[in-house]
C-alpha cells in the first residue's frame, strides 16, 4: 500500500543523498537506483507519512506554554486568518494529506527480489568497497554501537558489530509489520 | 500498476515543487526585512508559538520587532530568519497549520527533538542546515 500524490509513480530524483535508510547514497553516479516504500498496510503507510508531523513535543507544548502573551499584534496582523498555532489539533493531518490518494501496489512474479535480511545479501554488501569503508570509518564504527554507548579505545575491526536498523533476524524473509 | 513497468520518466506528481518553495522561501528570507518577517511568522504561526520557536519569554518583544523594534544581537536575528525561511516553505506548499505542527513535534530527523527547540536553544548558525533539511523531508514525503 502506499499514500501519496501520485502513489505508483516513481519518486522524483534529488541531487544529494535521501534522508530515508535504503535510499541511494551516491546521487551523482551513473548507475543510482530510485527506492520507493510501501507499506502492508494504509494504517503503516499513513504512520510512515505522518512521522514528520509527529504529535506535540511535551517539552515543546510546555515551553509554548509558559510564554507569556502580553502582545495584540498579532489580532491585528491576522486578517481574520486563525494562525496556524492556534488551529484546531486535527487541521494539520488534514492539510497535509489533502489531495493524496491510496494506492494498492503489486511486484512482478518475475521481478528479482533482494531481502536486505538475507545472510548471503548481508554478506555480499560487507564485502562491498563502498560498504566496507563506511563500515571502518569512525562515522560507521559509532553507528553500529548501541544507542548511547560510547566507542572504546581500540574498538576496531575484530569487534562483533551491530547492524544498523536491523532485526539481527538471519533467515532470508523480512519481519512482517505494518511499516515498511 | 506494476512496479515493474514504470513509466519512463513518470515521476511523483505533487502540487508544488519542493526545490522551487525551498528557493522562493530562501530568497524571501534574505530580501525582506526582519519587521516584515516578524509579522509574517506571527500571522502564520500566532504570538506564543512564534515566540517560543524564537527563545523568547513573552510575545511582546517580537510584536516590538514587527513595528519595526531593534532586535538585540545577531542570533536573535539570524534565528528570525531561519524561522520565517521554514514557515515561509511549508505554509506555501500545505498550509501554516502544517508548519505550526512542524515547529511543535518531535522530529525523527533531529534526534526526536522538537524543531521549536533545537531552534530556541541552540545557535542558529549551527542548526540552521538540520532544520532546513527537516523542513524539505517533510515536503518530499
Amino acid at each position: 500500500m502506499r499514500v501519496g500524490f501520485d502513489p505508483g509513480a516513481l519518486p522524483v530524483p534529488v541531487d544529494g543523498p535521501g534522508p530515508n535508510r535504503y535510499d541511494d547514497p551516491r546521487p551523482r553516479t551513473l548507475d543510482r537506483y530510485l527506492m520507493r516504500y510501501t507499506a502492508r498496510t494504509v494504517r503503516g503507510s499513513l504512520l510512515e507519512l505522518l512521522d514528520h508531523l509527529r504529535p506535540p513535543d511535551a517539552e515543546a507544548a510546555a515551553r509554548e506554554a509558559g510564554v507569556e502573551d502580553n502582545d495584540d499584534s498579532a489580532d491585528q496582523l491576522q486578517d481574520g486568518r486563525v494562525p496556524g498555532g492556534l488551529a484546531e489539533p486535527w487541521q494539520h493531518v488534514q492539510d497535509f494529506l489533502a489531495g493524496r490518494h491510496v494506492a494498492t501496489l503489486q511486484v512482478d512474479p518475475s521481478a528479482w527480489v533482494v531481502s536486505v535480511h538475507d545472510p548471503t545479501v548481508q554478506a555480499t554488501l560487507d564485502a562491498a568497497t563502498g560498504v566496507r569503508a563506511l563500515l571502518d570509518s569512525p562515522t560507521g564504527r559509532q553507528a553500529l554501537l548501541p544507542a548511547g554507548a560510547e566507542p572504546s579505545a581500540g574498538s576496531g575491526a575484530g569487534r562483533k558489530r551491530r547492524r544498523p536498523g536491523l532485526t539481527g533476524r538471519r533467515s532470508g524473509c523480512p519481519p512482517i509489520s505494518d511499516g515498511r | 500498476m506494476s512496479l515493474s513497468t514504470p513509466v519512463e520518466g513518470s515521476v511523483a506528481r505533487r502540487p508544488y515543487d519542493v526545490a522551487e518553495v525551498l528557493a522562493e522561501a530562501h530568497k524571501r528570507s534574505v530580501r525582506e526585512p526582519a519587521p516584515e518577517q516578524a509579522r509574517a511568522v506571527l500571522a502564520d504561526l500566532g504570538g506564543r508559538l512564534a515566540a517560543a520557536c524564537l527563545g523568547l519569554k513573552d510575545t511582546r518583544t517580537l510584536g516590538s520587532w514587527a513595528r519595526g523594534g531593534p532586535i538585540k544581537g545577531h542570533d536573535a536575528e539570524h534565528r528570525l530568519q531561519v524561522l520565517f525561511h521554514v514557515t515561509t516553505a511549508v505554509a506555501a506548499a500545505f498550509t501554516p497549520a502544517v508548519a505550526a505542527a512542524f515547529w511543535r513535534g518531535s522530529n525523527p530527523l533531529l534526534e526526536g527533538r522538537a524543531p521549536m527547540l533545537v531552534l530556541a536553544d541552540e545557535a542558529p548558525q549551527d542548526v540552521e542546515l538540520a532544520l532546513l533539511q527537516a523542513a524539505e523531508a517533510l515536503l518530499a514525503a
